[in-house]
């Protein structure tokens, strides 16, 4: 019966043992977290002095942060409180090395360890694990996370490069934001904000429970009417207009079958009108209406030495914008007659540049597991695949966009003996525009004694670059596409930018004195960075800025964060965050003038805030921020500002509330990323109520 | 020349009291031996052993302490196993490598739990094999009667106590309820299943208790139901009485735990008990020495004042029968 096989059955014989040993593998691989080891059916003494709560996650893994291999800056909500930040941007500049800024009032940045743009890139920021990135403008957009600064349990930022975790989008730095249980919510709860910049932001929260599902719904109105405009001849008054009105609407919820499983998801949508100041723009500026919404569902299952997780989750975001270039002959400065002598087949006409179509789209599923190999050893590995799909005719020209990547990681920590342990990592990717990239990490973790650590690692990160980095076009067009000018374009073989760093860090805790420190030096050295050259062009300006990887920078420098129990002064507690930075790099601007080279001062040689907490009695508290940044090249003047927060705790039968009274800046005006912004003095009143 | 004969004899007579003095103490003592067995060599089982061999030396204790690791077995070291007037398996995979031994030297189990002793003693009993040789014991679990002190001295007024319980503590459930009915107060309890969604049972003992005592089961059990008991506590302004000190940092009110230097003292105390006594309990006995540990913020929140942890102590151990 087995004899005579010929060639066909060998395939199909071969094809089958092919799919049985991947069925057999896939059944391996699940139950792998479920396999029993020979189990005792009795309480023993070693369950009684088991972990009941993690600490901090800096490689997915939960451990101490005196065990992590990178530094990591904890936002408590006892922080977010006191910092009167009115947006969660805001919260970032408590951050050493961070730097937070408004490009306009309708729009925020975050950098870390990089100069401020209005597109922040290079930066992974998620909510609840979803990554908020998007890939359209390579930017995040802080007013559509669909959350309030209440609504955060705490923030998790991971300083230094975080690509061995979380792949290219952290290649500089990482930002979990998670928010409070939904199981923890009160029932109902508002909160508003009313004040200078014609702040008004509104939240309605509802909490409960339907069928076993706990949920959490949030509608959030955030609107503001921008900077002030400023009068002068260097900023025309319509440079100013940057108003912002958004709702968002999400509903976040748990379903938990068991105590080793449970389903959580997150689904969301909103509608932004934004202002954005253009110098293109014949008004100074354009209407801009984003509309987004995003879904997430993750399954989590734990057994007795494991924990594994799959999690999709869906982004997407349309914009439309208005912004007209006036007619063409005027805004190129010729007759309408000539038009068809530099573009011929057609004339004159008004130029639209529109986005009607555009969008970016994120599809992302990812399964991960963290296992405890033994009392000495954590590991936790994963795989994941994202697809970003984006269309813009402004920015692409004709045509959906698209970028696949694939991703495997993983990180072991090893806790060598009591005083040393060690964490060993790798993030793979791979784009279809690109082949393998790798992301290395290794650290050593020295505990001399109790509350004592010395940490050094070592890091190389790789930043694919993204869809947009790949294919932008930015062009202006007539209406039936023929083009007139390219503004921007990218080299055809983009690669992936490369950063390698060390750090050596010590962190420690003083219990007799209630004080914690953590210092860390570093040095960054970053290759082949993506730059926009300016090079000569056939175009009607003659010009083009051409994205190609020809930027290196070095950055070395100190952050330290200090948190301190004032005892001569009951229930006063003081933060400290100081960073400083010496960035020196050396790219050529404009191939038409090679001597004009970007130097060094990228970035603020010194910066850091002081916050000063105090109770006070009858649940009065007050707080400080003091933040000092110091001059640099590309942004001018540093900033110095004091934040003045009163608050009291209100409470009636059933209801509890709080109203605060916040000055932010309390002494000067400074301008805030650009000359157009300038932060003056601004009061604000919050008021909540939970019930 | 009287004087001198006198003193002569007193002399010799307070000679033979020393030395009979010695030889006693040396009958009593130096040829003594007590094997303590651990089944690894981390901390608290290391801390445990410590603590015997200091309470032992400082009650002068002049005999021999040998310590066997169950994770370096090998042929010279099971020797140790013989010529021991005393074992003393600390944990339970020690009392269980004890029983399966065919050895007639009597044993103290210590740092066990009642769901661990209970069952391996049932499994040699199975075996034939009779726990005849057992003289005692200290369990890690804190007396319910304990619990219900700490419960009076958070609050006197308290009226409802919810307790939660796992598959294997669930058979303590009739002892509790006694403990906690016995002043009046109304017993809210939740026996939660591993295979079945906990919030629900939670929430209703959260919604309707003034205090939730949890006691502790499983590691896998205890750390996925921590993280409920700890939210649901803050959402209802609830508060939890856990057993170790990890529980209050997580967000627990207060915990009430033994740690290995008050195992160890109170298992070198029974020991030398049997050894110099011949006094034994053949029952595991609960903790004598405890701490408490108070989240004074978790206090605060909750609009509760207690005392310090030291205050709260000394109350406790007064309060003891």
């Amino acid at each position: 019966m087995f004899c005579n096989k010929g060639k066909g059955q060998d395939e199909i014989t071969r094809f089958h043992s092919l799919i049985i040993s991947f069925l057999f593998l896939i059944t391996v691989f699940l139950s792998w977290s479920s396999i029993a080891i020979a189990e005792e059916d009795y309480i023993s003494e070693t369950d009684y002095f088991g972990d009941v709560q993690t600490v901090v996650s800096a490689t997915r893994l939960k451990q101490k942060i005196t065990d992590a291999p990178v530094s990591v800056t904890v936002i408590d909500s006892d922080m977010i409180a006191a910092s009167g930040a009115t947006e969660i941007h805001g919260l970032l500049r408590l951050v050493p090395g961070y730097f937070s800024y408004s490009v306009w009032g309708s729009q925020f940045g975050v950098s870390s360890h990089f100069e401020p743009s209005d597109v922040g890139t290079r930066l992974e920021v998620r909510v609840n694990g979803r990554s908020i990135y998007e890939p359209l403008f390579s930017t995040v957009d802080w007013m559509s996370l669909g959350i309030d600064l209440d609504d955060i349990d705490y923030i998790e930022v991971v300083r230094g490069s975080s690509a061995t975790t979380y792949g290219s989008n952290a290649f500089l730095g990482a930002i979990n934001i998670v928010t409070k249980d939904v199981l923890s919510r009160p029932t109902a709860s508002i909160r508003t904000t009313v004040g200078n910049m014609g702040l008004r932001n509104l939240t309605v929260n509802h909490s409960g429970n339907f069928k076993d599902i706990d949920y959490g719904l949030s509608l959030v109105h955030r609107s503001n009417t921008g900077f002030e405009p400023l009068d002068s001849i260097l900023i025309p008054r319509d440079l100013s207009i940057d108003d912002r009105d958004s709702l968002q609407l999400s509903l976040q919820g748990r379903y938990v079958s068991d105590l080793n499983n449970e389903v959580e998801f997150d689904v969301g949508l909103g509608r932004s009108d934004l202002q954005i100041p253009s110098t293109l723009d014949i008004r100074g500026y354009s209407n801009r209406d984003h509309k987004n919404n995003f879904q997430r569902i993750k399954w989590v299952h734990k057994s007795k030495k494991s924990e594994s997780s799959v999690q999709f989750y869906h982004n997407y975001l349309n914009i439309k914008d208005d912004l007209s270039l006036g007619r063409l002959s005027d805004f190129i400065g010729i007759r309408p007659d000539q038009i068809p002598l530099f573009f011929p087949g057609n004339s004159d006409e008004n130029i639209f540049i529109d986005y009607n179509g555009g969008f970016s789209q994120r599809y992302d599923i990812e399964f991960e597991q963290k296992k405890a190999m033994s009392d000495y050893i954590n590991f936790v590995w994963g795989a994941g695949f994202r697809q970003d799909r984006v269309k813009s005719q402004y920015f692409f020209g004709d045509g959906v966009k698209s970028q696949e990547r694939y991703r495997l990681f993983g990180n072991i920590d090893w806790k060598i003996n009591q005083k040393l342990n060690t964490n060993i990592g790798l993030f793979v990717e791979k784009a279809n525009s690109t082949g393998l990239v790798y992301s290395p990490r290794l650290s050593l973790n020295f505990h001399p004694q109790k509350n004592h650590t010395i940490r050094a690692s070592v890091v190389k990160g790789s930043r694919i670059p993204s869809v947009t980095d790949t294919n932008i076009n930015t062009n202006f067009h007539f209406s039936n596409n023929s083009p007139i000018n390219t503004l921007v374009t990218s080299v055809n073989d983009l690669s992936e930018e490369k950063v390698r760093a060390f750090e050596i860090a010590y962190i420690a805790k003083f219990p007799k004195i209630n004080t914690e420190l953590d210092v860390k030096f570093f040095r960054e050295k970053m290759k082949d960075f993506i730059y926009g050259q300016t090079r000569p062009s056939a175009d009607l300006d003659g010009e083009v800025r051409v994205l190609d990887n020809i930027s290196n920078l070095t950055t070395k420098g100190l952050e330290f964060q200090l948190n301190h129990k004032v005892k001569a002064i009951p229930n006063l507690n003081l933060r400290l965050s100081y960073a400083y930075l010496d960035t020196v790099g050396n790219v050529i601007k404009d191939t038409r003038n090679p001597i004009d080279t970007a130097k060094s001062s990228y970035l603020p040689r010194h910066s850091g805030t002081l916050m000063l907490i105090k109770k006070l009695p009858n649940q009065y508290n007050v707080s400080g921020v003091f933040q000092y940044q110091s001059d640099f090249k590309s942004r001018g003047a540093g900033i110095k500002r004091v934040d003045l927060r009163l608050g009291k705790k209100l409470k009636f039968s059933n209801t509890q509330g709080e109203i605060n009274f916040v000055i932010q800046n309390a002494f000067n005006k400074y301008k805030d990323f650009a000359a157009r912004n300038e932060f003056k003095t601004r009061a604000y009143i919050q008021f909540k109520l939970d019930f | 020349m009287i004087l001198t004969k006198y003193l002569h004899i007193f002399l010799i007579f307070f000679m033979l009291i020393c030395v009979s003095n010695t030889v006693h103490a040396l009958i009593q003592n130096d040829d003594k031996q007590i094997l303590i067995v651990i089944p690894s060599q981390i901390k608290p089982y290391t801390g445990i052993v410590n603590s015997i061999k200091i309470e032992l030396i400082e009650k002068k204790w002049v005999g021999k302490i040998n310590v066997l690791n169950l994770d370096y077995l090998s042929d010279a070291n099971e020797q140790l196993l013989k010529g021991n007037n005393l074992i003393i398996p600390i944990g339970a995979r020690s009392v269980d490598y004890y029983l399966s031994k065919e050895i007639n030297t009597p044993f103290l189990a210590s740092f066990i739990t009642e769901s661990a002793f209970l069952k391996l003693s049932e499994k040699a009993n199975r075996k034939g094999k009779r726990m005849r040789n057992f003289i005692g014991g200290i369990s890690l679990e804190q007396p319910p009667h304990r619990l219900v002190s700490l419960v009076n001295l958070i609050d006197e007024n308290i009226k409802s106590v919810g307790v939660v319980l796992g598959p294997n503590t669930i058979r303590k459930r009739d002892d509790i309820r006694k403990q906690i009915e016995k002043k009046g107060r109304v017993l809210y309890l939740a026996e939660i299943k591993p295979y079945e969604n906990p919030l629900k049972k939670l929430r209703r003992i959260f919604r309707n208790s003034q205090v939730v005592i949890i006691v502790p089961d499983k590691a896998e059990f205890n750390r996925n139901l921590a993280r409920w008991v700890v939210t649901l506590s803050y959402k209802y302004k609830v508060p939890v009485i856990s057993y170790s000190k990890k529980y209050v940092d997580a967000g627990a009110l207060i915990s009430i735990y033994s740690q290995e230097n008050e195992i160890g003292k109170q298992t070198a105390e029974l020991a030398l008990a049997y050894i110099k006594k011949s006094k034994f309990s053949l029952r595991l006995l609960p903790p004598k020495y405890f701490q408490v540990y108070i989240n004074q913020s978790v206090s605060k929140a909750l609009g509760l004042s207690l005392p310090s942890d030291e205050i709260l102590l000394k109350k406790l151990y007064t309060s003891e029968p």
